[in-house]
């Protein structure tokens, strides 16, 4: 079996099965993140230097950025620039430094926010277990990566579940790392006053410059 | 008459319950001792009651009568008689005495007053925990410097710290999981630690073969794979461990999937090859001696369990065994993942008459233990063991997630991984 994290991991194995390949492997699995950016990637900074730093330092330290239950709000009005993949990166480092004695718990979800809604539009009509337990993880999980908060535009319904679980989030101190195109007064428009008011009033916010880099 | 009736019921039911459970021995047959001795013989070497073929052909003047009478009236009745047996001499004494010397005769009598007190005084008195307090005080001084005497320990350190280890005066542990979970391993595991340790080990195998079993044993003592050495793959080193382990003179006795057995048997069985430590792989395997053609499963198993934890406060040998869980926890979530209590397939009576239950089940390479039930230890603890199946390898895995958060065992775990904080600047 080739390890899909050797890339990340540096003991050389015999056979790429441990402990740290299977804590990791359980938390990238429990995590929702797609399978296809479990990969660890290397962006371009370019004008957005400063930022990238910033997030490097985040990053470098996120077990504390994490347990202290900061909130972070990414945003671009550009697309492809790295938002998604940087909100990843710093899961993925987060998972890095818990996974020893993790005890193969879910400690972190990835929702991208439409298919979040569209899951719980169905999961009205439909049974979905794994759903379900995302959606229970909300709560307890350490950290939630709310991806593409603000893309679509969202039905009273959609809008007071989704206020409901980052409001929870909020008031239990617990991490949350949003991206999106919109700044705080389209946020507002799209996203509702209340929402908006805790993404744009309650996170560090880092806005990147950089244009589309998808493919490069 | 009343001999004649017990002798009668042990034969019709095939169970020694009645002499067992009441301490009966030939003393109380002064008519039929010699049948009695070869019931007992019997049971002991075979570890069952004769059928009444054999009995009638050793002795064919006996008469085999139907009993409707109750136990305990049986066991009252041969009790009196017993205590009239052993005093009609005494008082037959006193009497002689009397025509010759009263004082002599009042001074017999005085001398006789304690056996005939504890001749009918109740057959287990009671133990005021006041009086022997100063026991418990000097035990506990034992334990304190050396508790290598009480305890034998599991073979999983963590585990030790909860409980001390195999309670040594009387202990049955029960290993408690859903099917194909790792039941086996675990129990196996720990027999192999005691075995290394110096202890006699004994293990009664009904679900495999003894070359499977002893591979089991290879893998979890020398770490060969189990597949390849099942297999017949390559395993390097195999023929060196097994020149070396079959040197040592320690043994390790199982016995085979073949033997049915029962309570005594297993007692026997312990007493023959002075085990110090008996493990039993299915406890559901064992016939119950004390069955009568109306008790239902539920009850045998409930019998078993008393009786095999009869034996080991007699013997003092802790007996541990496993038990299946019925389906009622499979509801997918990880809080319901540990088989509880009331899981306990066919009996409740099992966990009733055991004094440490542990729960556990099997999940990504994982084997997630807790301590469902102890007597004298913390209960509802969980512990995890990354397991490596095919090497036999359980290694402790830490919780960072507890309030005694064990850094430095979390930092081990790290190092052992060269696992270091990424520094990389490359974003």
């Amino acid at each position: 079996m080739e390890c899909w994290y050797k890339n990340t991991c540096k003991k050389v194995h015999d056979g790429c099965r441990c402990l740290r390949y299977d804590e990791m492997l359980s938390l990238f699995q429990q995590s929702n993140i797609p399978e296809g950016k479990w990969n660890k990637i290397e962006l371009i900074a370019g004008e957005d230097h400063n930022q990238f730093v910033r997030l490097a330092e985040i990053k470098k330290d996120i077990k504390s950025y994490v347990q202290q239950g900061n909130n972070l709000y990414l945003y671009s009005n550009n697309f492809g620039n790295g938002k998604t993949s940087w909100a990843i990166k710093l899961m993925q480092a987060y998972f890095n430094q818990i996974w020893a004695g993790n005890r193969f718990c879910r400690r972190g979800v990835f929702f991208s926010v439409p298919e979040f809604i569209d899951r719980e539009h169905i999961r009205m009509s439909r049974d979905d277990d794994d759903f379900d337990e995302l959606r229970d993880a909300i709560i307890t999980c350490d950290l939630v990566i709310w991806d593409d908060i603000s893309s679509i535009k969202m039905t009273d319904y959609s809008h007071s579940l989704l206020l409901n679980f980052i409001d929870t989030r909020f008031v239990n101190k617990k991490c949350n790392i949003f991206t999106g195109n919109l700044d705080g007064e389209l946020l507002g428009k799209y996203a509702g006053g209340r929402l908006a008011s805790r993404i744009w009033n309650g996170s560090e916010l880092i806005q990147l410059n950089g244009p589309d880099r998808r493919g490069q | 008459m009343v001999e004649v009736q017990i002798l009668s019921k042990i034969l019709q039911t095939k169970s020694m319950s009645i002499i067992i459970d009441n301490e009966l021995n030939e003393d109380y047959f002064n008519s039929y001792k010699e049948q009695f001795d070869f019931i007992q013989n019997h049971f002991r070497n075979y570890g069952t009651v004769p059928d009444k073929e054999t009995f009638l052909y050793e002795f064919p003047e006996f008469e085999i009568i139907d009993v409707e009478e109750s136990n305990q009236f049986m066991v009252d009745t041969i009790r009196e008689e017993y205590v009239y047996s052993k005093t009609v001499p005494i008082i037959n004494n006193v009497a002689d005495k009397m025509k010759k010397n009263s004082y002599d005769a009042v001074k017999y009598l005085q001398g006789q007053i304690e056996y005939l007190s504890e001749l009918v005084s109740s057959k287990n008195p009671p133990l005021d925990l006041i009086k022997t307090a100063q026991s418990r005080l000097e035990k506990w001084e034992e334990k304190k410097e050396d508790s290598s005497h009480f305890y034998i320990p599991t073979g999983f350190q963590e585990l030790d710290e909860l409980l001390g280890g195999w309670d040594r005066e009387g202990e049955l542990a029960v290993i408690l999981m859903r099917t194909s979970q790792g039941k086996s391993w675990l129990l196996q595991n720990s027999l192999i630690h005691a075995w290394k340790i110096g202890k006699r080990v004994g293990m009664y195998e009904p679900e495999m073969s003894s070359i499977k079993t002893g591979y089991r044993f290879d893998t979890l003592y020398g770490h060969f794979s189990n597949s390849a050495i099942n297999k017949g793959e390559d395993a390097p080193g195999y023929e060196s461990y097994i020149d070396e382990l079959k040197n040592k003179d320690n043994p390790f006795y199982l016995i085979p999937s073949t033997e049915h057995l029962d309570v005594p048997g297993i007692k026997k069985f312990i007493q023959d090859n002075k085990i110090e430590i008996m493990g039993i792989d299915g406890i559901s395997y064992l016939s119950d001696y004390r069955a009568s053609r109306y008790d239902s499963l539920s009850t045998s198993l409930t019998h078993i369990a008393e009786d095999l934890m009869a034996i080991s406060i007699e013997l003092k040998v802790p007996i541990l065994t496993v038990v299946q869980s019925n389906r009622g926890d499979e509801r997918g979530r990880v809080a319901n993942k540990f088989p509880d209590l009331f899981n306990v397939r066919d009996s409740d009576g099992i966990s009733y008459n055991s004094t440490l239950v542990i729960s556990g089940y099997h999940e990504n390479n994982t084997m997630h233990l807790k301590i469902t039930k102890s007597r004298g230890s913390e209960d509802n603890k969980t512990i995890v063991y990354y397991w490596n199946i095919d090497k036999g390898e359980f290694r402790y895995v830490p919780d960072n997630q507890s309030d005694e958060e064990d850094e430095n065992t979390i930092e081990d775990v790290r190092r052992e991984y060269e696992d270091e904080e990424d520094t990389s600047d490359v974003f």
